[in-house]
């Protein structure tokens, strides 16, 4: 019986050595051990797509900003609507950098302090004593705005209420920072939530440029700290859960077990016609990260529609190239997003059967990407539980 | 008869009969559990062998790899209070990565102990979930990853 037990134990010793070295050549912690190159994909993506998408938003806060001091100083139905209008191109602009949840805008969680909607103009839940909303943030005065309860009283969407939906008509709003008896502090609060945007968006861009950058392109393997798995996790989480879900599921009800509408759930609900081109240059934004189009140059390069040609992976059903099955679904989803009416509130309203087939759509592609995508790349989701418990 | 640790997983699904501190190595810690099979054999085998030494570096071998996948479920559910969209999944986020921290205390290879678990826990608990914020989840998990080379 012993010496049955040596023998098997020299045998697994032998499977051992065996198992060991086949299983080296598994390891990806090689930069281009299954034939492509991240390192130069890592640095295209850097170079080409985020910091030059960064660069180009941080002069739409800046135009803002500037917009909201001169309407802060003297509010006029003029410096109103200058900033509605810097408000509208650098609500759009941000839907072109909300994808890239990686490094100082993880850290930071950038998306925090910029898009959390519906947002909350009058809280109701008492939370230490404190009632998060906008009205009572303005009330206050002393509203701790990095905290989650206060999500969604400030960004993109508490802006939207407060020059597009405090008053009746542009006259009532303008007499909200004027003649109302809290006018100034008011006032004061747009003050704080454009602080808040600028001190949140300069910090994560200082930091890509002064040291994340080197730190993102040299960070080549597949683990779950590699820039590729946290690019990867970040640009799937923003597709599945604010685009498709956000953007398009939740308002049209499309997801929810028993299919109630929530008209008023849909971004930029004040604005009412901005909805939709938001949708579709967050959409597009997400096609062009794929396809690796650079921003500077409008030329694709290295990117995620390169790596997977390079190591063939396939549509299972089709059994076509990934990449092109994706962005044949991308383009079905471009032509139902462009039918679809421009105030995405109305559209749920009167025709939602449209924004329901858009999610359908959208959903398509959510699992191509989440599913597909990362196994053939071999790269976790990990932004969901997964042990089952 | 189990005798082959996780011997039907993959990396796209976990061995169903895989639970608790294995099912976490399996999502956390994927190139430590591909070692995992071949240390439990060659430790068996040491055991047989009577071989301390190598009973020993196998048995540090897993310590290892199951500590870094705590550590590493610790910073997965801290990064899930920051993408948790609702309270509950951060409640619910905050709640488990509040227990990885505190079994930080039992890694002993990465030179952790209960202070190391207890002060993250402090510091980070210290006025409660409601005023939690990213300066005080950043400051776990740098700590986190400066202990345990992650």
């Amino acid at each position: 019986m012993k010496n049955t037990n040596l023998l098997t134990a020299k045998i697994l010793l032998l499977f051992v050595i065996i198992f060991f070295s086949c299983s080296k050549d598994k390891d990806n912690t090689d930069n281009n051990v299954d034939g492509f190159d991240r390192s130069t994909m890592l640095t295209f993506i850097a170079d080409d797509i985020i910091l030059p998408s960064y660069a180009g938003f941080k002069i739409k806060l800046d135009a803002m900003t500037e917009k909201s001091n001169d309407f802060t100083t003297n509010p006029t139905s003029g410096t109103l609507s200058a900033f509605r209008q810097a408000w509208v191109e650098a609500y759009t602009e941000w839907q072109k950098v909300e994808l890239f949840d990686v490094g100082p805008a993880e850290r930071h969680t950038l998306r925090n302090f910029f898009n959390i909607y519906p947002t909350t103009i009058h809280s109701t839940t008492t939370i230490n004593g404190t009632n998060n909303g906008i009205i009572e943030n303005i009330a206050s005065g002393n509203a701790n705005l990095n905290l989650p309860s206060n999500y969604t009283a400030q960004g993109f969407p508490a802006l939207d209420y407060l020059l597009n939906g405090i008053g009746e008509g542009d006259d009532a709003i303008l007499a909200e920072y004027t003649t109302s008896t809290d006018a100034n502090a008011k006032l004061a609060y747009v003050n704080k939530i454009v602080d808040q945007m600028n001190s949140k968006f300069n910090q994560t861009y200082n930091e890509w440029t002064a040291g994340y950058r080197d730190q993102f392109v040299s960070k080549t393997s597949l683990d779950i700290y590699s820039s590729t798995s946290l690019l990867i996790n970040g640009f799937v989480l923003n597709y599945e859960r604010y685009i498709r879900s956000g953007k398009i599921g939740i308002p049209s009800g499309a997801m929810s077990s028993n299919p109630t509408a929530y008209p008023s759930d849909v971004e930029a609900f004040y604005k009412k016609d901005l909805s939709r081109t938001l949708a579709i240059t967050a959409h597009q934004a997400s096609v062009d990260f794929f396809n690796g189009k650079s921003v500077k140059t409008g030329v694709e390069g290295n990117s995620i529609k390169t790596y997977l040609d390079a190591i063939e992976a396939k549509d299972l059903k089709s059994g076509k190239p990934l990449a092109d099955t994706l962005n044949g679904q991308f383009k079905a989803i471009a032509t139902a997003m462009n039918g679809l009416n421009p105030d995405l509130e109305t559209e749920v309203r009167t025709n939602n059967q449209a924004m329901i087939a858009v999610y359908s759509k959208l959903q398509t592609a959510t699992r191509m990407l989440k599913v597909d995508m990362t196994s053939a790349m071999s790269i976790t989701i990990t932004y969901t539980d997964n042990d089952g418990d | 008869m189990n005798d082959i640790y996780a011997v039907t997983a993959t990396d796209a699904s976990k061995d169903p009969n895989e639970s608790f501190l294995g099912s976490y190595v399996w999502e956390y810690n994927k190139e430590g559990y591909k070692k995992l099979h071949a240390a439990f054999l060659k430790g068996r085998a040491a055991v047989i062998n009577n071989d301390k030494t190598v009973l020993k570096a196998q048995a540090d071998l897993i310590r290892a790899e199951f500590e870094k996948a705590i550590a590493s479920a610790a910073l997965g559910y801290l990064g899930k209070w920051k993408t948790g969209a609702t309270t509950a999944a951060k409640a619910h986020a905050i709640g488990e990565g509040v227990g990885f921290i505190y079994s930080l205390r039992f890694c002993k290879i990465n030179g952790a102990d209960s202070k190391f678990s207890d002060d993250i826990l402090d510091s980070l608990l210290e006025e409660g979930f409601w005023k939690l914020d990213n300066d005080k989840v950043n400051a776990a998990s740098d700590a986190i990853k400066a202990k345990f080379n992650l």
